[in-house]
């Protein structure tokens, strides 16, 4: 197909599917419902921009690569919103997480431009909630046996006791504590490592 | 108003916080793969974590997936 070609299609798919694309935008993103025409035009001028200046590969199935990319926009919006969140908790106080216990301090010979750079960097790199959930899912999702632990964690997201979770999942108690230990120092973990500015870091742990 | 007040979420407690994650940006959602061999075969007991995210939890993000899938006959968005 050339290029051209995949551009007619795109228009002619997107086209076609716009209502269910956005239909799918305000299930899957109620939030987002006021900003789902603004998103899906997003999508497209993304989607003409690959096609059509960076001659991408079309893909097989335009409707559900389409669908990938709203998913992706989306979340895109919400992680700002994140940002947003985690940055402005209370107790977070940007000068004091500007230096982390894991990462040395600003080199006091460094100018001030060279410490904004820095702290910009930092800023970049925070690793949010989301991504660490994310990370710690694909790493239960690798081997059977961890699966367990992922939904002990997820049911105790969501308010269940430990006493509730051996009863659903059919285990023993002493199971759903080790998973639920195992799942908390693994994020935990990844957080200490990964949360530079630690604004993730302090929600978690430094408030009751 | 903001862009940041339009949508701004209530989160009073930590608790709200890693819910609103977890509910709203998908963060514990099931790989594409895994999520598409549970939408074929549901009573599998190797997707008993995805059942509970699915069914129980109704993550919307994951039953949007499934509705686009049945619609399409085709897989989730990878």
């Amino acid at each position: 197909m050339t290029t051209p070609e995949s551009v007619n299609a795109l228009t002619k798919t997107f086209h076609m599917c716009r209502a269910r694309l956005l239909g799918y935008l305000v299930s899957a993103f109620p939030r987002l419902a006021n900003d789902a025409d603004d998103i899906l035009q997003n999508v497209w001028l993304e989607a003409h921009r690959r096609i059509a200046d960076e001659a991408q590969q079309p893909p097989e199935n335009w409707e559900s690569w389409l669908r990938c990319v709203v998913r992706s926009r989306a979340i895109d919006h919400l992680r700002v919103l994140e940002r947003h969140i985690f940055l402005n908790w209370p107790g977070v106080n940007r000068e004091d997480t500007a230096t982390t216990p894991w990462e040395p301090a600003d080199n006091e010979a460094d100018g001030p431009s060279q410490k904004v750079l820095e702290r910009e960097r930092r800023q970049r790199q925070g690793l949010l909630l989301s991504d660490v959930l994310a990370e710690f899912c694909r790493w239960c999702e690798k081997r059977p046996q961890r699966l367990a632990i992922k939904e002990a964690y997820e049911r105790s997201l969501h308010g269940q006791s430990p006493g509730a979770i051996a009863t659903a999942m059919g285990a023993s108690a002493d199971n759903v504590y080790q998973w639920l230990h195992q799942a908390r120092e693994w994020v935990r973990q990844r957080l200490a490592e990964k949360d530079v500015d630690r604004s993730v870091f302090l929600t978690l742990y430094g408030r009751k | 108003m903001s862009q940041h007040s339009r949508h701004y979420p209530q989160l009073n407690s930590l608790g709200d916080v890693v819910r609103w994650v977890v509910d709203e940006l998908g963060a514990l959602c099931p790989s594409p793969e895994r999520l598409r061999q549970y939408f074929k075969n549901p009573q599998d007991s190797a997707f008993r974590d995805v059942h509970y995210h699915v069914e129980e939890l109704k993550c919307p993000i994951c039953n949007a997936e499934r509705d686009a899938w049945s619609d399409s006959g085709r897989a989730p968005a990878q």
